[in-house]
């Protein structure tokens, strides 16, 4: 089972949304990262057969999909970006419509359904009109549509986005194992959603595919590039003006533990010296931080480290009581998780400022991205 | 690609390697993929018959000859070894795609006809199109039955005005129906379907002519019995406008946003009225006419140019983004 890209090109108008791309997806998870506008959703598009790509070709197994047409349908679910349904339907009648859809017979359809209502647990709301679900649920769904025929090649455009701690961290099992013998392609900003499961990432930036590898791979390209030292709260304004922050953390002595992305230790120490004047502070002098594939994405999309250290900033600032004369202070747990929604808890662990704003740095980046927006 | 070398072993030739490497690309009968009485084994048995069976036959004893020649082979010189490894290589990827290809050929177990899915859409989309459009005609029929009394339906030319809206309202009301996918972004997922974009709006387009077929056969009836309208008159007034309305929806399909669709027939819906109002104020024997063979030719004229466009619909939509547009 192969499904190979071969120097896939998509221009609209004079914008060229994917440029010469090529890749060979085998069974296992993969998870195709990019900021918005990349190209994912264009390339998810042309893999799923509804969109034509100007050049190049997609071959299943060694066949143009173009020459398999229905049979290359049968055989894969798409869960598109934009989840759709007629507002009349309930749970039933769209899965079932989906099934019709997908050719399955009615006696495999009922089966099939009530198997992924209770994989999804959507059992409970079979009869109520989709219009009337939350967002999450309405995902949950929109995967269990795009399951419905059991693919053997599973393309989901962000289907995390909605689901809540809990349901992310059920779902990314479920693909999990769902993968052991298929291909899934998981398009996604968040990262930690194909951190921990992904096979091997793709990473697309302006059209074209910049990095591809597991993720232990891609995390090397940013080896030495991660630091991070505990500094003043004073100091914090200039090191986001003049480094990538890409991870916050108030400590209790009042100073701010930072993680940040430099080419080498030297910017930031220099940094350092000239806030510190004659104060010299151990703590200050950054360390080499452990690599994760969030830095990577980070390093690679810069503009979005820039604008989330803003965003983070200015939350911060907004929703925190000021305890110092910096502006910046602790807040409860309990109170940094309701803060933060969906993005505590995917690691089951107590948390903690710093995990928070780690994820949200995630998440504000595709709500940023997406109009909606946590800043 | 073969060294051309002669094999001191004597075990096997590079022409034996080449007859194995055109066995395994091009195919060619093999004793073991039969058994002694004849019956077929090995990967051929798993697989279920399609158009290439005699072809992944002969694959699978071709690469099974590549495999025996290749443990033939101790005492080669490294030249061969790599000329064998390379064989070995380009016959077990062309077999592995013919292979691969055999699993998508297999299918993924039994899957409903286009008939049964048109069924199915009856149920989805047929009943509440068709429950619109009966609750529209009734209400409007009312109306004009208080309004109008009893004089209004013997009234030959009011009779086919009448009928000239309402064939119009017919075909403008049923047309949206078609392109609802796009408005509550279906689109996708049922582009993404077995049947393709293309199967679902042609069971649409299906579905939107069998419930105008019905709702204009009631209405032929009703005019041809109970109103003064001759039946010639009355499958004129019927059957024109509709054509014209739905040449103009279907011609409109694909060339403009999905979102402006059901706006866009509407005004074409309005054009067309104001068209007939016009034409009956210029000409008065506009709404005196009855079935001749020049109109029967308009009508089968038209008709031809709607399936031209249903038919460029229909193949378009196998890429829906051309129906984005």
């Amino acid at each position: 089972m192969e499904l190979q890209i071969d120097r896939i090109t998509k221009s609209f108008k004079d914008k060229r949304a994917v440029d010469d791309v090529s890749m060979t997806l085998t069974p296992g998870v993969w998870g195709l990262l990019g900021a918005n506008g990349a190209g994912k959703t264009t390339l998810m598009r042309m893999i799923a057969g509804i969109m034509k790509p100007d050049a190049g070709q997609i071959r299943y197994d060694g066949l143009p999909i173009g020459t398999l047409k229905g049979r290359y349908r049968e055989i894969f679910g798409y869960l598109p970006q934009e989840f759709g349904f007629y507002p009349e339907f309930t749970v039933k009648d769209y899965l079932e419509y989906a099934a019709a859809l997908k050719g399955l017979p009615v006696r495999d359809t009922k089966r099939r359904i009530k198997e992924l209502l209770e994989m999804l647990s959507l059992s409970d709301v079979y009869r109520k009109k989709i219009v009337k679900l939350s967002g999450g649920m309405k995902r949950r769904v929109g995967i269990a549509q795009a399951l419905l025929n059991e693919p053997e090649l599973l393309i989901l455009d962000e289907p995390t986005s909605g689901l809540d701690p809990g349901e992310r961290v059920r779902f990314r099992n479920l693909l999990s194992e769902f993968a052991k013998d298929r291909i899934v392609l998981i398009s996604t900003h968040i990262v930690s959603d194909v951190e921990y499961i992904a096979t091997r990432n793709a990473v697309m930036k302006d059209g074209g595919l910049i990095a591809e590898g597991t993720t232990e791979e891609l995390v090397k390209l940013v080896d030495g590039k991660v630091w991070q030292c505990v500094i003043p709260a004073v100091w914090l304004p200039e090191y986001e003006r003049r480094l990538r922050v890409v991870n916050l953390r108030n400590e209790a002595d009042g100073r701010v533990s930072v993680r940040y992305l430099a080419e080498n230790a030297e910017a930031a120490m220099t940094l350092r010296k000239a806030d510190a004047g004659e104060e010299e502070d151990a703590d200050a002098a950054p360390v080499p931080a452990a690599p994760r594939l969030e830095d990577l994405y980070l390093w690679l999309f810069p503009q979005d480290t820039a604008h989330d250290a803003a965003g983070e900033s200015r939350k911060m600032k907004t929703d925190r009581p000021s305890v110092s004369g910096t502006g910046y202070g602790q807040i409860p747990a309990a109170k940094a998780a309701s803060l933060e929604g969906s993005s505590v808890g995917t690691t089951g662990a107590t948390v903690t400022y710093g995990q928070t704003v780690s994820d949200r740095s995630e998440d504000s980046a595709s709500g940023q991205r997406k109009g909606g927006g946590n800043a | 690609m073969m060294s051309g070398g002669k094999v001191s072993s004597g075990k096997v030739s590079s022409r034996d390697f080449e007859k194995c490497l055109r066995m395994a690309v091009k195919g060619g009968e093999s004793e073991r993929t039969k058994r002694p009485g004849g019956e077929k084994r090995g990967l051929a048995e798993q697989v279920k018959p399609f158009g290439n069976r005699q072809q992944e036959i002969r694959l699978n004893g071709g690469k099974r000859q590549v495999e025996k020649s290749m443990e033939r082979l101790p005492g080669e010189t490294v030249r061969m070894r790599r000329t064998a490894a390379l064989t070995r290589q380009e016959a077990e990827e062309r077999f592995g795609r013919y292979a691969g290809c055999s699993g998508i050929m297999r299918g993924t177990g039994p899957r409903s006809s286009f008939r049964e899915f048109l069924l199915l859409q009856i149920r989805f989309i047929g009943l509440r199109m068709w429950a619109v459009q009966t609750v529209l005609f009734t209400v409007l029929g009312s109306v004009l039955w208080i309004l109008m009394g009893r004089g209004f339906w013997q009234e030959e030319r009011y009779m086919a005005r009448f009928l000239c809206r309402l064939s119009l309202a017919a075909a403008v009301s049923s047309l949206p129906f078609i392109y609802r996918s796009f408005r509550y972004r279906m689109h996708e997922t049922e582009a993404s379907s077995r049947y393709s974009f293309a199967g679902v709006l042609l069971a649409k387009m299906l579905m939107t002519a069998m419930g105008d077929a019905v709702l204009l056969g009631v209405v032929f009836l009703g005019a041809v019995l109970g109103t003064g309208l001759s039946v010639g008159s009355t499958f004129l007034y019927l059957l024109l406008p509709f054509l014209l309305a739905s040449w103009l929806g279907l011609s409109l399909m694909g060339r403009i946003p999905a979102t402006v669709f059901p706006a866009a027939c509407m005004a074409a819906g309005a054009v067309l009225l104001a068209a007939a109002g016009i034409a009956g104020r210029l000409w008065d024997g506009f709404y005196l006419q009855t079935l001749t063979p020049g109109w029967l030719a308009v009508c089968a004229l038209i008709t031809l140019l709607c399936i031209r466009q249903a038919k460029r619909s229909v193949r378009d939509a196998v890429y829906p983004e051309l129906q984005i547009a």
